[in-house]
């Protein structure tokens, strides 16, 4: 007879507090116990929060500080990088480090600035238009026509997920991907085979199903039975072992088998946090209930501080350590595409034709600016801010021990992924430094991958009338490479190719705008992130 | 599932003008503009209309049949989430046949919270099927796990329930008959859980998942491990004989093959009765239970599934979502589009195909080119026209409106404006299953938008396709012909005879632009005809027999769950082709390809 498992669970519930508006804001005093705690200390375990926009094409002079900022700097892969502290200016009850990272002076605080940083002059090393792979090192996307799909690889949120150093035992949610209408993150079939297929990794649509599995509320069942998921895995390793199964079919049940172990494992998953509130609010609710969802960014932001006020919970609980945001700006453009009518004339910053054109007193970077910028405060931002609310027990925050990242999809030209930025929060339990901008590109080597049919400099804007290049820097494998250290891995569990990063080199083959030096530099940690 | 169709709100969405270069050489089909397709394209496998093997942008037409050529194996698919969640339906109608709402709703929010299948294939966004989705997610394992154990619980914790399931040995006092009650529960509701006759193996497997003292909540176990087995969610197919190539099907393994293709769920109690006497085994009675499978209501949402995904249109946006535009307000004149109004357009198709296939069945040109509406609610009435549809005789649509290519959902835009370009994409890749090469990299770079809107839709795609050399290459022959031949239809799908251009700002009336509908369509390569309305050109396009290839394609993917081979596949591709060529009834061609050998056999390939 078959041992009967323990139900580990230790999971106890105030249920279903009342009213939604309690979830909202701050969510840590509502939904955490009084004196909740990340249960750790600098040395505690990692967390990564990855959070994307689509389009990109934020012009740098809205996006990032002030390069005046900039006031070191050093040779590195055979050019000069900078960097300089960041400092916010606070005007009005607004503090900023750029037009987009502005935000109430109350929560765009010194201390919270102290502990971000801001990296520009990364690129793809090729022309990628639209790739929702870039974010997190699945360099080559979907699209075969530019890249082959052999070059596909898993995203580095299911790297760590799956990695044995970043979760010693295995957690209770290996990892959260979110999004409604794109996937970022990618995974194998068998996630524990390095040959299996590619698959996306689903996003969870409602946030109470979220909070159900990293809380998963009491199971009557559950409770007075032990799982038979033991009995389940015998049942799929027999028939896999039969007779008349074939070599295909093998596979297949050996990657449901996988997952099953993986899945047995996790009943013995304990969490560091006895009492939580669960949310009572639902994200896709809000999405669904509120007309013109898609022009309202109060809306939108609110959708996902549902999503990551539970994504808060299960880091501060150590149920779960990465989680991804397939997101967007938060936009109240009413026309039918914001991406054909405003991305793509995001660098266009004179008057539209003809005058009858709504867009024609508004610039298209305007309206991109201002989206981003009320994401970076309402959905990055009020992360951040809630991780940093939570005491870790010494002295610290539970965002000391974790990395929040937003990327874009684009550089600072839409469809080109050359001087793309990076916006990082936490120190990774120390890994990196903080409290930099920082600059790698190499202004010797001016960076378009359109060539010159592309307009090149933004056109003035009526107000500034400095005009902008962009110059090739360094390379976002060795971001991916960075963020994968700095969540403790080492880079011979992740690097495949002679040059380092994370993924392999799919830099043009011409040498010119990245040459062997940043090729090679790729191993390292980024210039001035090293702790 | 509620589906997001708001285009704006992702990069991956790029649909409104898609500025394609030259139709080069070796091009793929992949819009660099479009990745927001569903699962990876990795597993999907190689397939002809991606673009990836050939030079010329013009799909092929003719399948070549060698008999030689043996299918390649089938790999182990899983159920879809549509045939899991009606599979275990099915089994709780077993269970618990008065109560299975009950039974359900103690599992429902466990099913509501497992992934959705993404339409997947080479090129998702058009024609992209659910089915080929075979990703296996962690979620989908424990999800499916919960479920049974929900299941499992709601039976056995109500002894009524447990009861109608096993018996009133599992209720009763009497110990001593709690061991043949429990086997003899394993060897019934096993075999209909995993859709075949249970071993002595299987039997002695699933009665040792109960614990030694017998209790009622072993039953709740056994439901719930037999919920999870492999020969439940899994197509486990082991066939008869000695394996290799073209290995025949057990009967049971026929059965749910037939089942889950038709009726999205298990086999009924008659079908398992014929795979029990060995019907299946038998051409003339198999043809029999194929026929009563296909007639049988249970096939319309299948059908309704193949139909709609393969022809839903991805530039559509939801019709209500630019309300509060002056132009748009301006532009509706009174049509009030509601939240269902998309739904209401793609539903029209899906019941568009099932008519025609099942409840009056015609052959292929008829659906294709049919003039009768299927709108069955007033908002696409309206547009057309014509009363609702209330069953039966569908009405004749007027106005020259005939064929796919002229219903609401193909010509809707959720905008003031047509979106020519569009159009011709959505022909190109959707009806003719061309791989439309992807635009270089740089078209983006061609300031486009807005300007110059009182041009006319038409006026506006010519100049933008002509602002770049390499852009009017295919777009002047090859994509925008195919959507210009609708211009007699305005951005909502009804009927015009002039355009009107209303101001961005105000909404007034700022230009009548004179309809031109007349275009060389290049429908194959050479083709130098010229058309000027929907009737022309779903002629010329059934002329050239690339519409039935098309289709070919597209039920081979969702009645075998992966990619064609052209070579390896042609005698099935080229049969369906033919028939639909010849006029064949749509019902019959559709019911057929179960009848053909690659159904029952399979390519076993030796295991370890």
């Amino acid at each position: 007879m078959r041992s009967r498992l323990t139900n580990k669970f230790t999971r106890r519930m105030f249920l279903r507090g009342t009213g939604g508006a309690l979830l909202a804001i701050p969510l840590l005093e509502s939904l955490l116990p009084r004196g909740a705690n990340a249960g750790g200390t600098l040395g505690s375990p990692r967390r990564l929060a990855a959070f994307a926009t689509g389009h990109g094409g934020i012009r740098s002079t809205n996006m990032f500080p002030n390069v005046a900022t900039l006031t070191a700097s050093q040779s590195y892969a055979g050019h000069t990088v900078r960097r300089g502290d960041l400092a916010i200016a606070v005007d009005g009850g607004i503090a900023s480090l750029s037009p987009v990272m502005s935000a109430s002076s109350s929560a765009l605080t010194s201390t919270i600035v102290a502990k971000m940083n801001v990296l520009r002059g990364l690129d793809a090393g090729f022309y990628t238009a639209h790739t929702s792979g870039i974010h997190l090192g699945n360099l080559a996307g979907h699209d075969e026509a530019l890249v082959p799909a052999t070059q596909r690889r898993p995203t580095i949120d299911q790297v760590l997920a799956y990695s044995e150093k970043f979760y010693p035992s295995v957690p209770l949610v290996r990892s959260i991907s979110l999004g409604y209408n794109y996937n970022i993150s990618i995974g194998r079939e068998n996630p524990f085979d390095p040959n299996s297929p590619l698959q996306d990794v689903p996003n969870v649509e409602r946030s109470i199903d979220l909070f159900n599995q990293i809380y998963m509320a009491p199971d009557p069942t559950e409770e007075s039975r032990p799982p038979v998921v033991d009995r389940v895995l015998a049942d799929y390793q027999r028939v896999r072992n039969g007779p008349r199964i074939s070599a295909q079919d093998r596979v297949r049940l050996d990657a449901h088998i996988a997952r099953l172990e993986d899945f047995l494992a996790k009943l013995a998953a304990v969490q560091s946090c006895a009492e939580v509130m669960a949310p009572t609010m639902e994200a896709q609710s809000v999405m669904w209930d509120t007309p013109n969802f898609h022009t309202d960014p109060s809306a939108q932001a609110q959708y996902w501080q549902l999503f990551s006020d539970v994504v808060a919970i299960a880091f501060s609980c150590d149920t779960c350590r990465v989680a991804t945001f397939a997101a967007d700006a938060l936009m109240d453009y009413a026309g039918p595409d914001y991406h054909q009518d405003v991305a793509h004339r995001a660098h266009q910053n004179s008057p539209i034709e003809p005058p009858e054109d709504p867009l024609s007193q508004v610039f298209a970077q305007q309206l991109v600016r201002d989206g981003h910028q009320r994401f970076f405060e309402e959905v990055y931002l009020d992360f951040v801010t809630k991780l940093d609310a939570i005491d870790d027990g010494s002295g610290g925050t539970l965002l000391d021990s974790c990395l929040v990242a937003w990327t874009q999809e684009s550089g600072i030209f839409t469809h080109d992924a050359v001087d793309c930025g990076v916006v990082l929060a936490g120190g990774a339990g120390g890994s990196l430094t903080t409290g930099n901008y920082c600059d790698y590109r190499n202004t010797s080597v001016m960076g378009n991958q359109y060539g010159n049919s592309y307009p090149g400099p933004f056109p003035t804007y009526p107000d500034d009338n400095t005009p902008e290049f962009t110059w090739f820097g360094l390379l976002l494998p060795q971001y991916y490479g960075t963020v994968l250290q700095a969540m403790g891995l080492d880079p011979q569990d992740y690097e495949e190719s002679s040059y380092g990063g994370y993924g392999p080199m799919l830099a043009e083959a011409d040498t010119t705008n990245h040459p062997e030096s940043v090729r090679s530099a790729a191993h390292d940690v980024l210039p001035f992130l090293g702790a | 599932m509620r589906t997001c169709h708001r285009s704006h709100f992702t990069a991956a969405s790029v649909l409104s003008i898609t500025i394609l270069a030259g139709c080069r050489s070796g091009a793929g089909a992949g819009d660099p503009d479009d990745d927001s397709g569903g699962g990876s394209d990795e597993t999907a496998g190689s397939s002809a209309d991606d673009g990836s093997s050939g030079d010329d942008p013009f799909q092929t037409s003719k399948f070549e049949c060698d008999p030689t050529q043996v299918p390649a194996e089938l790999g182990l698919r899983r159920l879809s989430r549509v045939q899991y969640v009606n599979a275990v339906r099915g089994l709780v109608a077993i269970l618990a046949p008065t109560d299975v709402e009950g039974v359900i709703a103690q599992a429902e929010t466990r099913m509501a919270a497992m992934p959705t299948d993404a339409r997947s294939g080479p090129d998702p966004q058009y024609g992209g099927l659910s089915r080929l989705d075979q990703s296996i997610f962690q979620e989908t394992v424990e999800g499916s796990y919960h479920v049974g154990a929900a299941i499992g619980a709601a039976v056995a914790d109500d002894p009524a329930r447990l009861t109608t399931a096993a018996g009133a040995c599992a209720t009763d006092a009497d110990t001593g008959n709690d061991a043949a009650c429990i086997e003899a529960f394993v060897r019934s509701f096993g075999a209909r859980a995993l859709r075949r006759p249970l071993t002595d193996d299987d039997v002695a497997f699933y009665v040792d998942v109960a614990g030694p003292e017998l209790e009622p909540e072993d039953y709740a176990d056994i439901i719930a491990v037999l919920l999870c087995a492999p020969g439940f969610l899994y197509f486990v197919e082991g066939g008869e004989g000695e394996g290799g190539e073209a290995t025949p099907l057990t009967a049971y393994e026929i059965a749910a093959r037939l089942s889950f293709h038709f009726w999205q769920t298990i086999p009924d109690e008659a079908l398992v009765a014929a795979a029990e006497r060995g019907d299946l085994l038998d051409d003339e009675l198999y043809t029999a239970e194929v026929e009563r499978l296909f007639h049988d209501q249970r096939s319309v949402a299948a059908l309704g599934e193949f139909y709609g995904e393969w022809l839903d249109s991805p530039h559509t946006a939801e019709l209500d979502a630019s309300i509060g535009m002056p132009d748009y307000d301006a532009f509706l004149e009174g049509f009030v589009p509601s939240p269902d109004t998309r739904a209401n357009m793609a539903a029209e198709l899906r019941d568009m195909g099932a008519y025609y296939t099942l409840d009056a069945p015609g052959s292929f040109d008829e659906w294709f080119r049919s003039d009768k509406s299927f709108a069955r609610t007033d908002d696409i009435a309206s547009i057309y026209g014509v009363a609702p549809w209330q069953g039966g005789e569908p009405p004749t649509l007027p106005d020259g409106r005939e064929g796919i290519i002229t219903r609401a959902l193909t010509l809707a835009t959720g905008s003031a404006v047509t979106h020519p370009v569009l159009k011709g994409v959505y022909a190109r890749k959707t009806l003719l299953c061309d791989p439309v090469p992807p635009p270089p990299p740089d078209a983006m770079a061609v300031a486009m938008g807005i300007e110059d809107a009182a041009l006319g839709s038409r006026a506006r795609a010519v100049a933008i396709s002509e602002a770049r050399g390499d852009c009017a290459g295919c777009h002047t022959g090859f994509i925008n012909p195919l959507g210009f031949v609708t211009e007699d239809f305005d951005g909502l799908g009804r009927h015009r005879t002039i355009e009107k251009v209303f101001d961005k700002i105000t909404g007034d009336l700022i230009a009548e632009v004179p309809i031109d509908t007349s275009a060389v369509l290049q429908i194959d390569a050479g083709d130098e005809r010229e058309a000027s309305s929907a009737g022309e050109l779903n002629a010329m396009m059934l002329e050239s027999e690339k519409p039935q290839a098309c289709f070919a394609r597209r039920y081979f993917r969702f009645t075998f769950g992966r990619i064609e081979d052209d070579t390896s596949d042609g005698c099935t591709l080229a049969t369906v082709h033919q028939a639909l060529v010849d006029g064949d009834d749509l019902g019959v061609v559709v019911r057929d390809i179960a009848l053909r050998p690659e159904f029952r056999t399979k390519t076993i390939e030796a295991g370890e």
